[in-house]
């Protein structure tokens, strides 16, 4: 009778325990109740931290390639240099060359632009990426370093900044290495920018028609002729970035 | 003389308005201040450490154009001046043109599955941004079109590695090769397989999704791989999860093929966005190249057709060629390209042509390829060059006329159409002899000022070389003059026209054509058909006396619907030219007429006559004859002849001698009056003065009766001669009655013509045709045609369609032609666009003339973007206003834009002060606001257009958010400043407060000063509300942070606080050392070192020659960092310069330097020289370093040998000689000769 009775009461507590571990599971689940064994809150803010700087990475980025496509590989056009265009300034890649259809390249490189963009990119991050928001036990460096890379495919944006949460007892976190991969063909498009600055120049015309024809329509371009100069718009078929550029034309009026 | 001083005067003040005209963009910089290498700009915008001439840069020797190669990328880059070269890192220039630079050559490179045709270098540099992929580059290839073949044959397959699956080339995959169930493993490069397939045991679900790739439609699997080509035969195009070649793959009958994804683009198909929804898998289809329904209008006879993908046509807007091209028309090559026309504009005011032709025909001539017209096979169109300039030089008098037209229709050389006074076609040998060469094309011309006078002078020219003169004689006769008077118009002839004509209207018309084909000039239409007749000018008008010319007409010009369409038919309206007879007075024809007649009468009256002297001397030789064998006692004396005859006649006659003696008396009398008529008639001819026959006794009838008497005596000889005598004493007789009527006559002609001719009066008039630039037409109502989008609109363009016409918002997307005509009182007519409320928002539209507006009919929340919408009849400014009657002007708030538009939209919300309790008592919830318009002659509506909704007064439980702030977090603030201005910027108007501690927002004790009304936006932040303040207490050496909270007017609080952090700067920013100093050579460089501040010293730094503030002084070139420095190169005097600094934070920091510059223009000097004998050396020592070099007799320096000692004050020379010369150069140039002679030495 007795070892019945205990058998009763263990089988008892038995459900009572497993009644428990499912209600803490539910709680858990549901967020009523913080969990027993939390992963290392120096990883979840080094996460939060890494994403919070790809999407500056991202925002500041995208925003300065756009400015980029618009201005034609100029983020800061100077004077004499461009012309305003459907809200744009538009930079010439091709100087007038005086009572002649060709025109001197101005010789935008690749190089020229992953540069301008450093800087730019860089100076914004400054009021992008603010570490400390997420958490109070972060260090950084006070300074970054950021590598821009214009691919054929695509644009990298590499930032060193050494970041680490360091919470003591063995709960800590660092990166050294942020990056984002913008899906914008900016090295593609700057080579077809310079197939038409390079017929411009050599020939002092450019059938773009042809040309898209050649390519199979991998490209769109439109010409445009605000008088006197040339304006190309170039962008992939089936993408939306644009890259829009001058030759400077004379007039003759 | 005064003149003449004027015109000197003019002339110079012209020159030198030209030159200072030309002076803003005179010089070829080889860099410019903003770093721009080559740049032909103002010469203030060169970096004056670099080159920089007056001249175009290809002129100069460091910016001469050539190729380009960037060893880095395998760029190149073609015509490219030498600086902009050089310039950058890893780059090669010369002058040798790009295709025959073998690292220039390209080919076809292979990354992966993807391919490009491009250099080697290039190829490599690619590929090294994708280490995995494999890189060929193979040379051998030459075109593009195989090159992009080529990779279609790359083997594919599915990658297997431990992560994923992947679908790639062999290169690609860094597995090794891999075998399918060989201890069930999979990991490797599976050759053909798709990564669906379930040989593999992947977990991608085959045929998941379709997508593009290579312009064909295609499967993908679940994890994003590549399969086959699309079918909806779906397990035909799985092909049991191996590749499925394309040609094995099905065809697609067409664009919109719902069964299959082979798009061929050769059939003008490719892969597109499936929008109508046809596939029954995915989201995309084959989608049709070519073009449907293209742009057509009247003047271009190739618009309007189906065209296929890559065809190109021209498109005009008024009938191109011949010199019709109307004042702002342009021609257009549309194109047709992945089923998208897209519109290229050949070059403004036709400086450019569209030019036509046919694919696989042959190639049309200028005309025929303007005009080529109907449903081609496949037309392809080109804008080139307008070549009208040398027209001109065909119509010089030193080519004849088959010349002038060789030369006019010459296409290789020029477009110039050859204008005849009738429109005809100019075949081979027709006459052309009075036409002139033309251009084809007219050039546009700027036919307008931008100050509102005549346009410029030099277009003028243009014009001008069409302005002809008109001269015109007319003469009153002598006999009018005096019985008629000279008062009489009818009483003048006109006698003489130059050219002939011109006192018409017709050649007017004609001088007018002509004027107009040279450019923008004359009178004729602009390309909407309406026309400007202030641009020819002509004195013909004012003549009223002689003649009247009527001004020219707007029918005169030609008829607009033959302009317009190319269909019209021409009916010669455009050309014409009915030239006048010149009048000849009649009496001077009937003078030189009666004159003539009488004359030729005269002449055959003495030439028969002749004829019967000659036929009587021969009577008379033949009765000589007889008389001499019947009486030879009178032989002996033949001038006696004659006189003996009537005994000869009477011995003759045999009969009475008393008769016979009598007879014998008429035959010699006979003979004599024949002789006496004879010798008159020689008189005659040889005077050649008719009148003198009249005089003459009528001596035809003793011919007569002689001839009758030698019938009756004479011999058959003898009758014979007497014959022929009479006859032609007949026509003599009839030939000198003519002669005397005719003569008559002459003398009356001559008299009249003596009073007519001697009493008159001529007088010439020259008249002026003035080819001007073509005038608009006045005012502005026809501007907006310009904007109708069809084609661009361009100031040309919109210039041509009326004076008053000019574009606005230039170089924005909505560049607009608007009226600015002065008479052009009305404003615009604003109304309501519907279409932007949505179907959300319904109105009540006002029909009250007086009260125009609308009132939404739905209640709008607080907070809650509305988008207004208006529409005005004419591009217009919008303001809006919470206050009623508010002029234009004072109105602060532009609805939406700032730009003239004709749809103008404004994104509105409100704030919830409208909803307060009170408020809503004292308004209902009933808001207005009151809009504005003007147009760009400044006429804004006097009375406001209302636009009036109702609130919603459903309270507000959302707490403001702060958007911004004016300062970014983190910034710093200069040194030993304690305080700075702040704004933030929230999204509704809200009370806002600060403070130091992160508190709730009751005891935050910071006041901010806040926009407290919805209608107080951000003029700078649209859409945000503006709250500012002083923050105060920012303390040095630590991070000062600042909270931020606010509560809306319905009372709603942030629970959380807007956190902005700064930091006060520890150390004042300090200039640290500044150079040069002292005594430096003209070539000097200005530095600048920066410590402490914001940032340990990192500054921006500028540089003055006087002591001004920072941001009126220049910026270093190196500057941006603690060191800065500017190279300068000075004349000799002294200097000082004033730097300034600025850190992020904004600490300044200023200091200067004082140097000297001194200029050394001597060469060195020889201090001490000795012969060293040791050595057998000769030793010189010079003042200060410069290198020497030396021979044994006159030598140019640089090729004598070199002493040691190169740019040292101490030098030898071997003693080789005994003479030396002795060249040195100091280090900036100076050079020093000297002569050594040793003989005396040794």
């Amino acid at each position: 009778m007795r070892k019945r009775g205990q058998l009763t009461l263990f089988i008892i507590l038995g459900i009572v325990l497993i009644v428990l571990i499912a209600l803490y599971f539910v709680a858990v689940k549901t967020e009523i109740i913080p969990p027993l064994l939390t992963p290392s809150d120096a990883n979840s803010e080094m996460n939060e931290i890494e994403e919070h700087i790809e999407d500056c990475l991202k925002a500041v980025g995208m925003n300065y390639l756009y400015i980029l496509g618009q201005q034609g590989g100029y983020l800061n056009p100077g004077e004499d240099t461009y012309r305003m265009f459907n809200d744009s300034m538009i930079s010439y890649l091709c100087w007038n060359q005086e009572n002649s259809p060709t025109c001197t390249n101005r010789l935008l490189t690749l190089n020229k632009m992953e540069e301008q963009l450093e800087d730019a990119v860089d100076d914004a991050l400054q009021t992008c990426i603010n570490v400390y928001d997420y958490s109070k036990d972060v260090e950084a460096n006070d300074d970054w370093e950021l590598d821009v890379t214009i691919n054929y495919f695509n644009v990298d944006f590499d930032l060193n900044y050494p970041v680490s949460v360091d919470k003591g007892e063995d709960d800590s976190a660092s990166e050294d290495e942020f990056g984002y991969e913008a899906d914008v063909a900016l090295g593609e498009i700057y080579e077809v920018s310079q197939d038409i600055v390079n017929q411009h120049a050599s020939l002092g015309d450019f059938d773009q028609l042809l040309y898209m024809l050649s390519k199979l329509s991998r490209y769109t371009i439109y010409k445009n002729r605000p008088y006197p100069d040339v304006v190309y718009q170039v962008k992939l078929r089936e993408k939306a970035y644009v890259f829009q550029f001058g030759i400077q034309g004379e007039e003759n009026v | 003389m005064k003149r003449g001083y004027f015109v000197i005067v003019s002339v110079i003040v012209f020159m030198l308005i030209l030159i200072s005209a030309v002076s803003a963009i005179d010089s070829c910089c080889e860099l410019t201040n903003d770093g721009d290498w080559c740049v032909y700009t103002d010469s203030e915008n060169c970096d004056s450490r670099y080159k920089s001439t007056s001249t175009s840069c290809e002129q100069t020797s460091y910016c001469a154009v050539g190729t380009c190669y960037s060893s880095d990328t395998g760029s190149c880059y073609e015509n490219t001046p030498r600086s902009t070269c050089e310039a950058e890192e890893g780059t090669t220039w010369t002058d040798v043109d790009a295709d025959e630079l073998a690292q220039c050559q390209k080919g076809c490179c292979t990354i992966a599955d993807q391919a490009f045709f491009v250099t080697e270098v290039k190829c490599k540099s690619v590929g090294s941004q994708y280490e995995d992929a494999g890189v060929d580059f193979d040379s051998s290839i030459e075109t593009e079109y195989a090159c992009l073949e080529s990779v279609k044959n790359k083997n594919l397959g599915c990658c297997v590695t431990d992560e994923e699956y992947t679908f790639v080339t062999r290169e690609e995959c860094s597995a090794s090769e891999g075998e399918v169930g060989t201890n069930f493993t999979t990991t490797g490069f599976h050759e053909d397989m798709l990564c669906s397939n379930d040989l593999l045991s992947s977990d991608c679900a085959k045929q998941h999704h379709t997508g593009c790739y290579e312009g064909k439609v295609y499967w993908y699997d679940s994890c994003g791989n590549r399969e086959n080509i699309y079918s909806s035969d779906e397990r035909g195009s799985y092909n049991d999860g191996y590749i499925l070649d394309e040609i094995d793959s099905c065809e697609a009958d067409g664009p919109l093929d719902t069964d299959c994804g082979n798009c061929d683009y050769a059939d003008g198909m490719i892969c597109g966005t499936d929008t109508g929804k046809v596939m029954s898998v995915g989201d995309y289809t084959c989608v049709d190249l070519n073009c449907y329904d293209t742009y057509e209008n009247d003047a271009s006879p190739l618009s309007g057709y189906d065209k296929l993908n890559g065809e190109s046509w021209c498109v005009f807007d008024s009938r191109p060629g011949e010199g019709l091209d109307t004042v702002g028309s342009r021609h257009y090559r549309h194109i047709c390209i992945n089923g998208q026309e897209v519109v290229e504009s050949c070059a403004d005011f036709r400086e450019e042509i569209c030019i036509s032709g046919v694919l696989n025909e042959e190639v049309l001539g200028t005309m025929e390829a303007l005009g080529l017209s109907g449903d081609k096979d496949y037309v392809e169109a080109s804008c080139r060059d307008n070549r009208p300039e040398t027209c001109v030089d065909c119509n010089s008098d030193e080519l004849s006329w088959t010349q002038k037209t060789d030369c006019c229709l010459d296409e290789d050389l020029r477009d110039c159409h050859y204008l005849l006074p009738q429109l005809t076609n100019i075949e081979e040998g027709d006459s052309v002899s009075n036409g002139t060469c033309v251009p084809q094309v007219p050039p546009g011309l700027q036919f307008w000022s931008e100050d509102g006078t005549e346009g410029d002078a030099s277009t003028s020219e243009v014009c001008n070389a069409a302005s002809s003169e008109c001269k015109v004689t007319y003469r009153i006769g002598g006999w009018k003059k005096v019985l008629g008077g000279k008062t009489k118009p009818d009483n003048w002839e006109l006698i003489e026209e130059g050219p002939d004509g011109c006192a018409s209207k017709e050649w007017l018309i004609n001088q007018n054509t002509l004027c107009r084909t040279l450019g923008d000039c004359g009178a004729y239409f602009n390309f909407a058909g309406e026309a400007g007749m202030d641009g020819l000018a002509t004195t013909l008008y004012d003549e009223e006396f002689f003649f009247e010319v009527e001004e020219l007409e707007v029918s005169d010009l030609g008829d607009t619907e033959y302009l317009m369409n190319v269909n019209e038919l021409d009916e010669g309206k455009f050309w014409g030219f009915n030239s006048p007879q010149l009048l000849k007075n009649p009496a001077t024809y009937v003078a030189a007429a009666s004159f003539l007649v009488g004359g030729i009468a005269g002449v055959s009256a003495c030439d028969n006559a002749e004829k019967a002297n000659e036929a009587v001397d021969e009577a008379e030789k033949e009765y000589k004859s007889v008389t001499s064998e019947d009486n030879k006692d009178d032989s002996d004396d033949g001038a006696d002849g004659v006189d003996k005859a009537p005994e000869v006649i009477y011995y003759a006659g045999g009969g009475d001698s008393q008769r016979t003696v009598a007879q014998g008396q008429k035959a010699l009398d006979t003979f004599k009056g024949i002789s006496e008529f004879s010798d008159g008639a020689k008189c005659f001819v040889g005077s050649a003065i008719p009148i003198l026959g009249l005089f003459k006794k009528n001596e035809v009838d003793y011919s007569e009766k002689a001839q009758s008497k030698f019938r009756e005596t004479g011999t058959d000889d003898i009758l014979e001669y007497a014959s022929l005598a009479s006859k032609y004493a007949g026509k003599a007789k009839t030939a000198g009655t003519v002669s005397k009527v005719a003569n008559v006559v002459t003398i009356v002609a001559v008299a009249y013509i003596a009073v007519e001719y001697g009493l008159d009066n001529e007088t010439t008039i020259t008249y002026n045709v003035d080819c001007n630039l073509w005038q608009a037409p006045n005012g502005g109502d026809n501007c907006e045609l310009c904007n109708s989008g069809d084609t661009p609109c361009s100031e040309y363009k919109c210039r041509s369609l009326g004076a008053s016409c000019d574009l606005v918002n230039v170089g924005t997307t909505n560049e607009t032609c608007v009226s600015q005509f002065v008479n052009d009182v009305n404003s615009p007519v604003i109304s309501e666009q519907e279409d932007l409320f949505g179907d959300e928002y319904t109105l009540r539209v006002s029909e009250d003339e007086s009260n125009k507006g609308f009132e939404i009919n739905e209640k709008i929340p607080a907070f809650t973007n509305v988008q207004l919408g208006l529409t005005t009849d004419e591009p217009a400014q919008c303001k809006y206003s919470s206050d009623p009657s508010m002029e234009f002007d004072s109105m602060n708030s532009y609805f939406g834009s700032e730009l003239y538009l004709y749809n103008h939209s404004l994104i509105f919300s409100l704030g919830d002060e409208v909803t307060d309790e009170e408020i809503m008592a004292l308004t209902e919830g009933i808001y207005t606001l009151y809009v504005r318009c003007s147009d760009a002659n400044g006429n804004a509506n006097e009375r406001d257009y209302f636009i009036r909704f109702t609130v919603d007064d459903t309270p507000d439980l959302t707490p403001p958010e702060i958007i911004f702030s004016s300062l970014e977090s983190g910034s710093y603030i200069p040194y030993d400043v304690e305080e700075t201005t702040f704004s933030i910027f929230t999204n509704e108007p809200a009370s806002c407060m600060w403070n130091n501690n992160d508190t709730s927002y009751e005891f935050m004790n910071g006041e901010m000063d806040c926009a407290s009304s919805g209608f107080e936006q951000s003029s700078e932040y649209y859409g945000t509300y503006e709250c500012s303040t002083t923050l105060t207490g920012v303390g040095e050496n630590e991070i000062n942070r600042f909270y931020f909270r606010c509560a809306d007017q319905s009372g709603n609080i942030n629970d959380d606080s807007y956190e902005f952090t700064t930091k006060q700067t520890e150390d004042p920013l300090e200039i640290v050392e500044v150079g040069p100093e002292g005594t430096v050579g003209q070539e000097i460089t200005l530095e600048v070192e920066t410590n402490d501040g914001a940032e340990n010293g990192e500054a921006t730094c500028k540089f003055y020659s006087e002591d001004v503030s920072y941001d009126s002084m220049i910026e270093f070139v190196d500057t941006n960092g603690s060191d800065h420095s500017q190279s300068l190169e000075l004349i000799e005097g002294e200097y000082e310069y004033y730097f300034g600094c600025r850190d992020i934070a904004g600490n300044l920091a200023y200091n200067s330097t004082s140097f000297t510059v001194e200029v050394d223009n001597k060469g060195p000097v020889i201090e001490v020289i000795y012969i060293d004998t040791a050595y057998s050396v000769l030793y010189i020592e010079m003042d200060e370093d410069s290198t020497c070099e030396y021979a044994s007799e006159v030598f140019t320096y640089g090729e004598g040998s070199l002493m040691t000692g190169e740019e040292k004050t101490g030098h030898e020379a071997s003693l080789e000689s005994l003479y030396f010369y002795i060249i040195c150069e100091d280090l900036i140039g100076n050079q020093g000769t000297y002569e050594v002679d040793l003989t005396a030495w040794v």
